[in-house]
C-alpha cells in the first residue's frame, strides 16, 4: 500500500481524476490528496501554448505559388479529452494544425491584403478548431505573418473573339 | 515506563498522520534570480521573492519563474518580402521578466514567448516592405518593429531590454 500523496492543483491547471482506472471528473484548482493504488490525477495545464508555422509553401486554388507564416496559440478546451484521446495533445495538435491550415491555403484564392490576412486567420481558424475537437483543443489568436503570392493580375482579354 | 513509550508513539503517529492530511509548514528557498507566487487552496494569494518563505504544505505551495534574462539568437531566418525578394536575417534580443503573474500565465511555454514575439513581427513587419525600402532602411529595420515587441512583450509581463534585427542577404524573386 502506498502512502496517501497531496498533490496542489493551481487555477491554470486541471487534474483528470481516475478511480480504479475509470474516469471519475475533472478537478477544479486546489489542494488534493490521492491514495496511490486506486487513484491518479494527471494534470493537465490550461495555458495557452505558443505555436510557430513557418514558411508554409504550397499552391493556391490558381495553382500560383504562396508562402504564409502565421504564429498561434493553442489552448487545451477539454481536459478529459485531452489527457484521454492523445498521448501528447500538444505535439498531436500542431501537426493537426499544420495540415489542416494548409488545406484552408490551397484551397483559397490568395491575393495581397491585410483583407485576406484577416478572411484566411477566420478560415484557417474554423477548420482547425473542427479538427482540434479531436483532442480536445483550440487554436486562438492567429496572426499570419507572411503571406506572399506569385500570382499575376489577369491579363485584359483585348481581341478576344468567341 | 511503557505507559510513556506508548504515549510519545501515539503522539508520533498522531503527529504524522495529521501531518499528511491537514499539512505541515515547510521552509520553501528562493535564489535572488527567482520570483515566485504562492498559491493557496489552488489561487495565487502572495507574490515572494528570494529568501526563504514557510509555508503551509496542506492549503501552499510556491510556483517559481527563473526571472534571468532571455536571450534569443536565431540565425538564417527568412521572409518574403512584398516585392518576392527573400530576406535572410538574423534576431537577436533579450527580454527580462518584469510581471511574474502575468508571465506565468502567458503561456506554458513562456521561456519561448520573446523569441515568438520577436519573430513574428519581424517576419510581420518585412512581408510588407520592398527590397528597395529596406536597403534605404539600412540598420534603421528594427526601429520600425522596436515598438510593436515592446508592447506585446509588456503585455505578457516581459520588458524588452535589446532586439536586433540583423539583415545577412536579399535575394531576387522566386520563380
Amino acid at each position: 500500500m502506498k502512502y496517501p500523496k497531496r498533490i496542489h492543483i493551481p487555477d491554470y491547471q486541471r487534474g483528470v481524476k481516475f478511480v480504479g482506472g475509470a474516469y471519475a471528473g475533472v478537478t477544479m484548482p486546489g489542494s488534493y490528496l490521492t491514495f496511490g493504488d486506486k487513484e491518479q490525477i494527471n494534470l493537465i495545464d490550461m495555458r495557452p501554448y505558443l505555436v510557430l508555422v513557418e514558411r508554409l509553401t504550397f499552391f493556391d486554388v490558381l495553382h500560383a505559388p504562396c508562402v504564409a507564416s502565421f504564429g498561434a496559440k493553442l489552448r487545451v478546451l477539454d481536459p478529459y479529452i485531452a489527457a484521454t484521446r492523445s498521448k501528447d495533445h500538444l505535439n498531436d495538435s500542431i501537426g493537426i494544425v499544420r495540415n489542416a491550415a494548409l488545406s484552408v491555403l490551397s484551397r483559397a484564392l490568395i491575393v495581397a491584403g491585410l483583407d485576406m490576412r484577416a478572411r484566411l486567420s477566420t478560415d484557417i481558424k474554423l477548420a482547425v478548431n473542427k479538427e482540434l475537437l479531436r483532442v480536445g483543443m483550440e487554436l486562438s489568436e492567429i496572426e499570419i505573418t507572411e503571406l506572399w503570392t506569385d500570382a499575376k493580375p489577369p491579363a485584359t482579354s483585348v481581341g478576344q473573339t468567341d | 515506563m511503557i505507559e510513556i513509550s506508548a504515549l510519545v508513539i501515539w503522539v508520533f503517529l498522531l503527529g504524522k498522520i495529521s501531518g499528511l492530511y491537514l499539512g505541515k509548514y515547510t521552509s520553501v528557498t528562493l535564489l535572488e534570480y527567482q520570483s515566485g507566487i504562492v498559491y493557496r487552496n489552488g489561487y495565487p494569494a502572495r507574490n515572494v521573492g528570494a529568501g526563504l518563505h514557510r509555508i503551509w504544505s496542506g492549503r501552499e505551495k510556491i510556483f517559481f519563474v527563473d526571472a534571468r534574462p532571455i536571450f534569443v539568437n536565431l540565425s538564417n531566418q527568412v521572409a518574403t518580402l512584398s516585392d518576392g525578394s527573400i530576406f535572410v536575417y538574423d534576431v537577436r534580443g533579450s527580454a527580462l521578466i518584469s510581471d511574474v503573474k502575468k508571465t506565468l500565465y502567458s503561456a506554458q511555454n513562456y521561456n519561448q514567448l520573446p523569441a515568438f514575439i520577436m519573430v513574428c513581427a519581424a517576419r510581420s513587419a518585412l512581408n510588407g516592405m520592398t527590397s528597395d525600402e529596406i536597403k534605404v532602411l539600412r540598420n534603421g529595420i528594427t526601429n520600425a518593429m522596436n515598438e510593436a515587441v515592446r508592447i506585446k512583450l509588456r503585455d505578457a509581463g516581459f520588458e524588452l531590454s535589446t532586439f536586433q534585427v540583423a539583415k545577412i542577404s536579399i535575394r531576387p524573386p522566386m520563380n
